[in-house]
């Protein structure tokens, strides 16, 4: 079982926001309000390496390559979203890493640099049940069994591996390849509808 | 940890902890898979969770990437202290060098009668 870690280290400043703790770097130029904001993600980034790397020292090696990467690069960026830049940030030097190293890499399709914007994230939740189910059948079936299940039925992905015999990672690929597949769909009718 | 997390980045770390320890009410997973649908970070953290060969070392690993932090986000200062215990250093060597040398001038002067 993992244990719920103690959050040692700097200080928290829990009521800043990201992008407060970044305003206030840019006004007194100190470091130490990069340290606050770097360590509310030390967990997701060591997991995010923990799933390229598979190697616990490659992981703590990768989240420090991380920390020197974005303390040099963050003062000669603007940076709106932080928790999307530093995803990338992430997801890039894992990419580099196992290129470098010639290291076999499972690559999802599953994501792409768009599913980190936050506009998305809301025109994702203008997507409504009736268009979904008129769109299903365009789906192929293990995407429009999976999608269907999920937000249709609502069922938790062990739900759909217990019903369905594919995978945790199918389910999860499936549905995500499948939202993408409905997102492209949705774009065409878009692009339809305005010619 | 928590409260940062819900009130600014929407990614929970307790609340990924407990999904991939299965910690959650059906319900809690659904809803929290509904998130991580939206959101490829969480997503590829809950996977990366997985493959850890000793869970327990989750804590240590964290404390230690964290104290790592916090080194290399003081290092100038900690330099600048160095830097001043130089300048104290020379200072007190100063002092004590214009103490001895009045000493030796106040024997010489008095030796001499002069004082």
């Amino acid at each position: 079982m993992l244990q719920i870690y103690l959050n040692l280290g700097l200080p928290t400043h829990n009521n800043f926001t990201d992008a407060e703790l970044l305003q206030r770097y840019k006004t007194t130029n100190n470091n130490e309000w990069l340290g606050v904001l770097l360590q509310r993600y030390t967990l997701l980034l060591f997991a995010v390496c923990m799933k390229y790397f598979k190697n616990e020292t490659l992981a703590k090696d990768g989240v420090q390559q991380i920390f020197l990467k974005s303390l040099s690069t963050i003062p000669k960026h603007e940076i709106d979203f932080f928790k999307g830049w530093i995803y990338m940030v992430a997801r890039n030097y894992c990419l580099m890493e196992l290129r470098h190293k010639n290291l076999q890499v499972n690559l999802d399709d599953n994501y792409d640099a768009e599913d980190n914007n936050e506009l998305y994230f809301l025109q994702e939740k203008e997507i409504n049940l009736q268009w979904l189910e008129n769109s299903l059948p365009l789906l192929n079936e293990e995407q429009r069994i999976c999608i269907n299940m999920f937000y249709l039925q609502q069922k938790t992905y062990a739900e759909i591996v217990a019903t369905t015999n594919y995978t945790y990672m199918q389910v999860k690929s499936h549905i995500q390849n499948g939202k993408r597949n409905l997102r492209t769909l949705m774009e065409k009718k878009r692009l339809s509808t305005d010619e | 940890m928590s409260n940062t997390n819900n009130i600014l980045n929407e990614i929970n770390d307790d609340d990924l902890l407990a999904y991939v320890n299965k910690n959650m009410s059906q319900e809690e997973r659904y809803d929290f898979e509904k998130k991580m649908n939206d959101n490829a970070f969480l997503s590829d953290a809950a996977e990366g969770l997985n493959y850890l060969s000793n869970d327990n070392k989750l804590n240590e690993y964290v404390t230690q990437l964290n104290n790592h932090l916090h080194v290399l986000t003081q290092a100038p200062k900690k330099k600048r202290a160095k830097r001043q215990l130089i300048v104290q250093d020379w200072i007190l060597l100063a002092v004590v060098l214009t103490i001895a040398l009045c000493t030796v001038a106040y024997f010489i002067l008095h030796k001499k009668g002069i004082v």
